[in-house]
């Protein structure tokens, strides 16, 4: 007979403790509880629940309590307030921000301890090497090495795929000995 | 100043006027420390909380987007902290904290059946999932509604209405196991 299924109507009964039914829905749950022996104990049941769990409240610390809350509150708030970083509002504490990460950007950016380019100054050691080397010994014997038709070999590049094991130079003109005298 | 509403005083202490903050102070901190309390059930760790929620929304006043009200923030900020302070100092600590015996002319054999169930349903509340009790606690102790459950615990309205009557199904059958 009952209109309304208990499911719905339990939750309508919660509804209605809680926040109260208004107009229709009132007269749907009421005409259900009158048929529904359940539901009743169910809104018995919840409204004693719910009113004891509601007065259920921790008593009042006492005044002392809230004054001493007052007092220790002030002087966390006068800290607060003296220390230097309150004085200034955010935005000013935002643009401070701003420009200490600015500056230490063009201090690691141009600083005087900045090493010239590290790729620029292996490549002309590099070169000089190979100037030095040449002259003593004359050109590298994997002479395709250096084929610049092949286009995209640079030389470090090349001089990296050589094996220093393997290396050898032949010497292309003829070194006379000096007498270690002489240089005494 | 007593008939501002909060996000006036939220205004005046944007423009620098110590005393709105005062007021604010003034107006919720009694309630909110009352929650604390009933949550943390120490009355130092609450007062404590309570503090530092007043000193957050102190320095965080200037950027409050004023989305919210300032209650459902400061309240935010101080379950926010009470959910961390419960994390830390779990398992529970005693439920007989603030207990005392119901006070009324009954017997004493009634009274002490009285003692017993609120013991009861102190247990069976702190056993809720963390959610469904703060839900609980805020429409009923608070009397909040549900928008601004949810502005303080996150969600929305009609989830904080089925979190309450979760909580309150879940209590009532605990309350049942527990007899």
């Amino acid at each position: 007979m009952k209109g309304m299924g208990c499911s719905k109507a339990e939750k309508r009964i919660l509804q209605d403790l809680d926040e109260g039914l208004g107009g229709r829905e009132r007269e749907r749950i009421e005409d259900h509880l009158r048929d529904c022996e359940s539901c009743r104990s169910f809104r018995l049941e919840m409204g004693e629940m719910l009113g004891s769990v509601a007065a259920d409240v921790p008593e009042d610390p006492g005044e002392q309590f809230w004054k001493m809350y007052q007092v220790s509150l002030d002087a966390k708030l006068k800290e607060r307030e003296l220390s230097p970083g309150a004085a200034l509002g955010w935005g000013w504490k935002a643009a401070g921000a701003l420009v200490g990460a600015c500056l230490v950007v063009a201090v690691v950016w141009l600083g005087p301890w900045q090493e010239p380019t590290p790729a620029l100054g292996d490549t002309q050691r590099m070169v000089a090497l190979l100037d030095d080397l040449t002259r003593l010994y004359g050109p590298l014997e994997p002479e395709d090495s250096y084929d610049d038709a092949a286009g995209e070999q640079t030389l470090g590049t090349a001089y990296s795929q050589v094996d220093p094991e393997r290396l050898t130079f032949a010497p292309w003109f003829e070194v006379e000995e000096e007498s270690n005298h002489l240089l005494l | 100043m007593d008939a501002m509403k909060d996000a006036q005083l939220v205004k005046e202490f944007r423009k620098g006027d110590r005393e709105a903050f005062s007021e604010l102070v003034r107006r919720h901190s009694r309630p909110l420390t009352m929650m604390l309390i009933r949550i943390l059930k120490d009355e130092e760790e609450a007062k404590d909380i309570s503090q530092t929620a007043f000193l957050k929304a102190f320095e965080g006043l200037p950027r409050f987007m004023m989305a919210s009200s300032f209650k459902t923030w400061l309240y935010s900020i101080a379950i926010n902290a009470a959910k961390d302070q419960l994390r830390k100092r779990r398992p529970v600590t005693s439920l007989d904290t603030y207990e005392s015996l119901p006070d009324g002319a009954e017997s004493p054999g009634t009274r002490l059946d009285e003692a017993r169930k609120l013991r009861m349903m102190r247990e069976a509340m702190e056993s809720l999932p963390e959610k469904q009790r703060a839900t609980l606690q805020l429409r009923l102790y608070e009397e909040m509604d549900y928008k601004e459950i949810a502005g303080i615990l996150g969600g929305t309205a009609g989830g904080a209405r089925g979190n309450f009557f979760q909580a309150v199904r879940s209590l009532k059958g605990m309350l049942e196991q527990l007899r």
